[in-house]
């Protein structure tokens, strides 16, 4: 099987050759290629690259066109801080007080560089392998966008006290997050994994997901031209597990703070996983304690399709080591089959 | 009575709160008591958020409101941060706030004074400022890993000039590595932010 037939027969609750693996690598790619991550990202050139060159080297079933979360926010004219051994942050909040909201505009795909540059490495990846290994989009959710916008605290006050302004800018995010994952599906990407860690009861109650973020992700989704992950970025998802399958979600992400074999029977087929390897860990595992992660989720959820392994979070953080990826690979290739 | 104070918190009712506070006690009298109740109550949410039980919104509007109830009750605590005390919180090389926020409201409306450092980049200035404002305790935030485990270099610098202080962390990184605190030389971690008044209560009394 390639990596294409590996995943959408998982994807079906069809038992594949292997378990599908999905090392999902975003900065990790300037490490590989031994340049700063800002270059790195510079470039779609390098990004295509070193995404090939990891694909083949740790054996992984997917192509991951992220660079980083504040992206999106430079898009709204916000900027982003590098760091030489982490993953970009967002700079200061581009909202300041909520009456800003009024007149903010959604911005324009072809007017943004930086999104243009994740659009060119999809189209530039999908010449390298056609549909044979799947090409994973990414948007964040506009539920979970606006801590960037507006700062944490100021987002949870706007949802608490304003919720007015909430509406409005929600419309604002909806219709940009809908033209970002349309012109990814169109630039060559197979799915969009669907950011929404803010819709996980670790952050929001699941009474109040169901009035915000699900509604939300429902509208969205529906309107994303190509399948959909929704990831909550390590947060936890079990309790709101059915609102989820709602959303018509192809995928639902798993933490590794959850126990994955019992959210694969509340999904019963219904919804597929991908998870839980837990990242953070993984910066000091040694290959034993890689091989025994792999083995436990597989051992847990691993039968019948359904699964696809990845880290928790949706990057491979910069501190792991290359031998406990190159174990981790191995490691599917003798329990996952 | 406890149950219904807690109650109004989560639901994010400061009205409720507040009225609850002033049928139940004599507010002009009684700051030491009400204290101690919104300490108690807050442990208790810290615990619920620590067992997934309630959400980061709740805990956050939960610290925000007590924090607000105390400075109207007991004006006099509010410019006390400054004062007096060898205690401070930090977020280092991090641009996420709301973790120190959300302790630094724990820890005042708990009665205990802290000094805000806010967001410090660079571990020898940290240190500096720690040893300047003879800080015995030190609390550090962090959200992102790169920064949890700077916390070492803190630690190191410290050491280099011989200077005696606890340190205790908190963050996310520490919540799902739970061995990360002892790998940065840290002397506690605390998950949840009422964490940070017992762990402070007891390193008192040491
Ligand atoms: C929601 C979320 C997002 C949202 C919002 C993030 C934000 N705050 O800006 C979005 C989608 C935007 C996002 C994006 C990113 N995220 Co994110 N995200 C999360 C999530 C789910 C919650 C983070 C959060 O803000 N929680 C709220 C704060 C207040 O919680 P907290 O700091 O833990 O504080 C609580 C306790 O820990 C305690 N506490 C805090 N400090 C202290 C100190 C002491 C002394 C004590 C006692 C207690 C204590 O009290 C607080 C209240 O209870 C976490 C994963 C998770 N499961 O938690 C990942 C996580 C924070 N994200 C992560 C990353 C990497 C990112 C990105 C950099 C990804 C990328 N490549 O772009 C971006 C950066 C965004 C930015 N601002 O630039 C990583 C960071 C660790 C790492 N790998 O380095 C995490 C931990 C995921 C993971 N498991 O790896 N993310």
């Amino acid at each position: 099987m390639n990596s294409m037939q590996r995943v959408l027969t998982a994807l079906s609750q069809k038992k594949p050759d292997r378990v599908p693996l999905m090392l999902l690598f975003s900065h990790y790619g300037a490490k590989e290629t031994g340049i700063t991550i800002k270059d790195y990202f510079s470039n779609p050139d390098n990004v295509i690259e070193a995404q090939m060159k990891m694909h083949k080297k740790y054996k992984s079933d997917c192509l991951y066109a992220f660079s980083y979360a504040s992206l999106e926010l430079e898009a709204f004219g916000g900027n982003t801080i590098f760091f030489k051994d982490g993953p970009p942050n967002s700079s200061k909040p581009i909202l300041k007080n909520l009456q800003q909201i009024e007149q903010l505009k959604v911005p324009e795909i072809m007017e943004c560089p930086s999104l243009q540059r994740v659009l060119r490495t999809i189209s530039g990846l999908k010449k390298e392998v056609q549909d044979t290994v799947p090409i994973i989009g990414v948007v964040m959710s506009p539920f979970s966008l606006p801590v960037m916008q507006l700062g944490f605290e100021h987002y949870l006050d706007m949802m608490q006290f304003h919720f007015g302004f909430f509406e409005k800018l929600m419309e604002i995010n909806k219709q940009f997050c809908v033209r970002w994952a349309n012109a990814q599906i169109q630039a060559g990407a197979t799915a969009i994994c669907y950011f929404d860690p803010v819709s996980s009861p670790d952050i929001v109650s699941p009474q109040f997901y169901k009035k915000t973020g699900f509604a939300i992700a429902k509208e969205t989704i529906a309107q994303i031209q190509g399948p959909t992950a929704t990831h909550f970025a390590s947060g936890r998802c079990k309790e709101i597990l059915e609102d989820v399958i709602q959303t018509k979600t192809a995928i639902a992400c798993v933490s590794s703070l959850e126990d994955i074999g019992e959210i694969k029977n509340i999904c019963n087929g219904r919804l597929s996983i991908l998870g839980n390897l837990n990242g953070i860990e993984m910066c000091r595992w040694t290959e034993l304690e890689a091989e025994k992660a792999v083995r436990d989720i597989i051992e847990k959820a691993g039968k019948n399709g359904g699964l696809l392994l990845a880290e928790n979070h949706g990057e491979v953080p910069y501190y792991v080591q290359e031998k406990i990826l190159l174990s981790i690979a191995s490691a599917v290739e003798r329990w996952g089959t | 009575m406890k149950e219904m104070f807690k109650a109004a918190l989560l639901d994010s009712d400061k009205i409720k709160a507040f009225s609850f506070l002033s049928q139940s006690f004599d507010l002009s009298q009684q700051g030491e008591a009400i204290v101690n109740l919104i300490s108690d109550v807050l442990t208790e949410i810290g615990s619920d958020w620590e067992k997934g039980d309630i959400a980061l919104s709740q805990i956050y509007m939960s610290s925000r409101i007590c924090e607000e109830i105390l400075d109207k009750i007991l004006p006099e605590n509010k410019d006390k941060e400054s004062k007096k005390t060898n205690i401070a919180i930090v977020t280092l090389l991090d641009l996420h706030f709301l973790g120190r926020r959300v302790v630094k409201s724990f820890l005042r409306s708990s009665g205990i004074e802290i000094l805000d450092f806010g967001a410090i980049s660079s571990p020898q200035d940290l240190a500096e400022k720690a040893i300047q404002n003879n800080i015995q305790s030190l609390l550090i935030s962090t959200l992102m890993y790169h920064a949890a485990i700077k916390v070492k270099e803190v630690r190191e610098c410290f050491r280099k000039q011989n200077y005696n202080i606890k340190i205790l962390v908190g963050g996310v990184p520490f919540i799902f590595d739970r061995n990360l605190w002892k790998e940065v030389d840290a002397d506690a971690m605390g998950v949840s932010p009422a964490d940070a008044i017992k762990i402070l209560q007891l390193w008192k009394q040491e």
